[in-house]
Formats: structure tokens, sequence, C-alpha cells
């Protein structure tokens, strides 16, 4: 474990591969497994059950999906932590490849690329090329403009960033759902969070 | 082996379970979440907060260096801090070299499976502000995880 | 599920085929004929139709995800639930409706993916709709196959590409008649599909001629409940009577904790069968 820890904070191009043998053994040999298309339906149900009792108000959908997420998000970090054993990241760079090579392939077995890094490297795009949440989904044309499927995605990263004391946004910014030619994610880092100190202690 | 106590402090600088054994003789003496063990927790975090705080300064910014032991005359403190800003601590008599492993399993099988995936227990323990940075009174209280403590910890004790 | 089979309405207009995309929720997925206009379609949204095209090949089954993953899915499902109703019963009302819409899901899908000729290459084709579609008769061409009107989700679209799945079906399985073929069903097929092994048991009440059971001596999906007031397995009660249901057999599913030796979570699925089924078993056969 420890070894690996320290793999992940050697130089890049090492860590790359590192960190992805390091996660495929965790998928592989460390994680209990479950059909994913009872994953896929179950959030299909609980979205559409949602569309009904928030009345095709998809905006409303959205944001309840995301608080769904951060909920999961702020437990989720401890059981990655716990099976990761990795310690805080050095850089921004390396939270997302901790997220896409790691977090993603440990527990929904996918690998969403990591792209469109803006200038001040503060944000950055996670391309979903498969995603388990939306296969069999075909969106209604009502929702299609404003619905985001799955955004409980970002609820998840958001509340697990917050608890390493990253606070980030994360959106949506497009869907094959919705037509658009691939699945992109957003994640911004606003700022590194302070850690408490003891009253008195300042 | 001899196990003398157990801590959890959680990211809010409050002591969110403790577990203090008297007699060697007895597994099941001592107290739980006590409040005689107040101040003791207050100075255990201290003595980690300030070591931890230091040894991160004499190491440089930007690399990892977690406190792992600190060892007095009389015993050894083990820590394990996570990411998340958990600190999982066991004093324990100085014939313990080394008790990550224990703490690893504390952590990723006991609090992972009986707190964090149990959604009738609360991950964050402070339920305002006034109950951050080391003035909040909650503890761990959900049963399977108490249980589980004691199964995993009570052979370890004498 | 009396429902009339869909037509593609001729009130929409093609230019909403090859512009933008989605269905109008209160008609249903639209199906699409096998010429020009499905071309424009399966072009304008390759990306999309694909992976729902293949989702239903019986070799798209097998792709996983962490338990860990599901667990946190579910338990954010159960607090949802808990937040919404007033009373427990609420509560397992509201999870026993989640799992019977996935339930009415699973018959089509099994019973189509179990049509496939085993080996048949990898090929776009999407078939699923009402109960009809999977009585034998709907192993058309592709597109021209009648499609059911699904209520939201999974939906009825046939596009003949290179290959067909369906050239790859020489007969659709037959609907179950029978009572316990169609609980074999549940306990065998259905089971292993959602937890990777068939249930305990299958027996039947010796005191209520309806009346059924299923047992399950470690239920997967609720393992990390610790609480013991909201029965969570209603969500598996209503899978049950979702599949159950949608095959004409209307029952009621109910979930009873019964621990027994060493299995402290064992789970007694009581099924009561409405006295409509019992009198057709005795007609029919």
């Amino acid at each position: 474990m420890s070894a690996n820890s320290a793999n992940i904070s050697a130089s890049s191009a090492g860590s790359k591969k590192s960190l992805k043998t390091f996660s495929d053994d965790i998928w592989k040999n460390k994680t209990a497994k479950i059909n994913a298309e009872l994953f896929t339906l179950t959030y299909g149900s609980i979205v559409s059950q949602l569309c009904t009792d928030f009345e095709r108000d998809f905006k409303k959908v959205n944001s309840h999906l995301s608080a769904m997420g951060y909920n999961i998000g702020v437990r989720l970090i401890e059981d990655f932590l716990a099976r990761t054993a990795l310690p805080r990241c050095d850089s921004f760079t390396q939270t997302s490849e901790v997220i896409s090579k790691c977090a993603f392939k440990i527990f929904l077995n996918v690998t969403p690329q990591v792209g469109n890094w803006s200038s001040s490297k503060d944000t950055f795009s996670l391309f979903l090329d498969e995603n388990p949440l939306s296969d069999f989904v075909e969106l209604p044309m009502d929702a299609v403009k404003e619905l985001w499927y799955s955004n409980i995605l970002c609820g998840v990263l958001k509340g697990a960033l917050e608890m390493v004391q990253m606070d980030c946004d994360v959106w949506f910014v497009s869907d094959v759902l919705r037509g658009d030619q691939n699945t992109e994610m957003r994640v911004k880092l606003n700022r590194i969070m302070k850690e408490e100190i003891p009253a008195g202690e300042d | 082996m001899a196990i003398y106590s157990f801590w959890i402090f959680d990211r809010h600088c409050n002591c969110i379970f403790d577990r203090e054994w008297t007699l060697k003789s007895n597994q099941s003496s001592g107290t739980t979440n006590s409040k005689q063990n107040e101040d003791t927790a207050k100075l255990l975090y201290g003595m980690i907060f300030s070591l931890r705080s230091i040894s991160q300064k004499l190491s440089g910014e930007g690399s990892h260096n977690e406190i792992r032991t600190i060892s007095t005359g009389k015993y050894r403190a083990h820590i394990l801090c996570t990411a998340s800003g958990l600190w999982f601590v066991l004093l324990s008599d100085l014939k313990q070299e080394d008790l990550s492993h224990v703490l690893r399993y504390l952590y990723s099988e006991i609090y992972v499976k009986t707190v964090v995936h149990n959604w009738f227990s609360p991950v964050d323990f402070a339920e305002s502000d006034s109950e951050k940075r080391g003035q909040g009174v909650r503890k761990i209280r959900n049963r399977s995880f108490l249980a589980n403590v004691e199964r995993f910890l009570g052979p370890m004790v004498n | 599920m009396s429902h009339k089979i869909i037509n593609p309405s001729t009130s929409v207009p093609p230019a909403n085929a090859a512009g933008s995309t989605g269905y109008d929720y209160t008609i249903g997925p639209q199906q699409t004929l096998p010429n020009s206009s499905a071309q424009s379609v399966a072009s304008t949204l390759a990306g999309t139709r694909s992976v729902y095209h293949e989702s239903l090949h019986p070799g798209a089954h097998g792709a996983h995800v962490s338990v860990a993953a599901y667990a946190f899915l579910f338990q954010e499902m159960v607090s949802q639930a808990r937040n919404a109703s007033k009373t427990v019963s609420e509560i397992e009302l509201r999870l026993h409706r989640h799992g019977y819409h996935i339930g009415l899901r699973l018959l089509e899908l099994l019973k189509f993916r179990s049509s496939v000729t085993p080996g048949s290459g990898r090929s776009f084709f999407h078939k699923s709709g009402g109960p009809a579609a999977t009585a034998g008769d709907a192993v058309g061409g592709a597109g021209s196959a009648p499609s059911g009107a699904g209520a939201g989700g999974a939906g009825s679209i046939g596009t003949a590409q290179d290959e067909s799945l369906s050239s790859s079906i020489t007969t659709m399985k037959r609907r179950d008649l029978r009572l316990l073929e169609v609980l074999q069903f549940v306990h065998g097929p259905v089971w292993l599909y959602l937890f990777d092994r068939a249930s305990d048991d299958l027996v039947k009440s010796s005191e209520r001629e309806n009346e059924y059971m299923i047992i399950d001596n470690t239920p997967s999906i609720t393992r990390f409940i610790s609480s013991t007031n909201v029965q969570c397995d209603f969500f598996v009660c209503g899978i049950i009577e979702g599949v159950l249901d949608l095959a004409s057999f209307p029952c009621t599913v109910t979930a009873h904790s019964v621990p027994e030796d060493k299995f402290d979570r064992r789970v007694v699925f009581v099924i009561r069968f409405d006295q409509e089924v019992l009198e057709r078993e005795a007609l029919r056969f």
C-alpha cells in the first residue's frame, strides 16, 4: 500500500502508468462487484421518479440529483481512501488523474478521458465515453434541452473533493443523450480550503 | 501485547470516539465515550497536532509527511491520518512497534462499513459551526460500530 | 397493460427525426422505419443510437460496477424515500414502486436476450415493448416488428444496419404461461441476472393455495442497511411483482425477515397471486 502511495507522488510520467496498474489491481482483486445493468436501471428509476415528483421541472430535477450526489460524495470519499490509502494530491493535475484513472475505475469500472484544461490549470474536463448511468436511456423531447441525466455525478465529485479540502464546482457541458457529440463534465477548483485548527490556536 | 486506548478525531478537531481500557485482566473494563476523558482527548489531540505541524514544516512544502508513531518513556501512540482529515489513534505499551495494519483495519473494515455505509449514522458529527474547531461533543454511538471495535480490539488489550 | 400498439405518428414532423433528438413522452418512443429516415436518424444520432441498440444484445450484459457504488446509490434512494414519506409503509411503497418499474423492463429484456442464438455477431438492433411483442409474432424484419408503448425508459426502435440482431433469432422464446414456469423464471434467470446466483429456494405455501415463497439467505443489495424498522427488501418485492404482473400473473409480493441459523439476514418473499390466476390455471390445463 505505502509503496503504491509513494509511486503516486513520483514523476508524472511514471505515476500515470502505476496509477492505472494500481487501480486495475484494486478493481480486479479487491472489489466486490454487482451487475452494472441493475445499477443503470435503479438509477433510471430514481430519475424518472424525480421527473414525476417535480412535475417535469427539469431544473429542479438537476439540482436534486446533484444534492443526492453530494450526500453520496461526502461518504464515498472515505470508502475510496480506505481502499486506496492515497494521500492528498500535490496538484490539481494529479487530482484529475486520480479521479479518472482511480476513482471512476474502482467504483464504476470506466476511465473517462481528462482534457480541455483551462490556461490557469484550475479547470479540466472529464469525457465520459462510457457512462454506466445512461445505458438504455433515451430522453423524451421535453427533457432533452434541460435535463442533465447523469447530474448525480457532479454532486458526488463536489462532495468528495470538499472532504479533501478542495472547494470545486462541477457541471455538465454536453451529453450524448441530448444529441451532443460527447459527454463532458467540467471540474473547476475554486480554492483549497484551510484545515480547521482548534479554537484558541490562532 | 497491550493496548491502552483508542481514539478517533475528525476534521473539526473533535474527538468523536474514545475507548479506554483500565484493567488488562478485564477486556470490558474502562470507559467508552467518557466525559472524564475530554481533557485527555484535548491533550492528546494537541500533542499530535503540534508534532504533526512541526514535522511537516521540517520536511518542506509539498511532500507528504504524516506522523505515524510517537514514543514516550511509558507508552507509544500509533496514528493514522487520512486524506479526509480523520485521525485514528491507538495508545499501546512500548513493545508494539507498528500497529498501522490495525489502524487501517479499524478505518476500512469497521469505520467505513458501519459508519460511512450506514445512512442512519452521520459522517459529519458537527451539526453547526459552534461544534467545530474542537468544541463538538457528539460521539459515534452506533451499536454495530461499538460491537465491532470491541470484538476486534478486545483480544489485544492484554 | 392493455395498451394498443402505437404506430409511428404521422403528425411528427420529419424535421424532428433529422434534427433534434428525444421523443414525446406522452406518446412514447417512436418506431423508426427502415428506410431513408431511419438512416438519417441513425447518422445524426450515431453515438446515442449505437449505445442504445447494443445494450439489448445478450453480450452487452456482463459489465459490472462495484457493490460500494451500488450501495451508495441504493442508500441514497432509501433516504430520499424516507424524507418524502410520513410512515414506514409509505417508504416501503416508494421502494416497491422503484423496483416495480425495473421488473416490467426485466421480463422483456431477459426473454429477448435468451431468444438470441448464442454466438451471433454483435450487431445493432433494438426491440422491446408491450407483452405482445414477446409472444412470438415479433420476429419480423427489423423495423417492421410491432412495438408496444413503453411508459418511458426503454423504447421501441428497430433499425436495420449491416447485420440485425433479429437474424440471429430463429424463434422468439415463448412467454411463460404456467404458474410454476413463471415462478421458476423468477427464481432462476431473474435472480441470476440481478444477483449472479439463483435464489436459495422456491416453495409453495402449505396453508394457502395462492401463496408461494422465494427465499434468499443472503440478500445482496440490502446488506449494508442496518435499520430493521424499514424493510428495504420491498425494492426487490417490486421487481418480482413487476415481472409477474407484466407476464399476466397479477399478485402482491411482500418481504419478511426470517433469520435462520447462520443466516441472520435471511429474507422470505411471499407471493400471493390474485384469484383470477388460479382460476385460469384450472381452466386451461
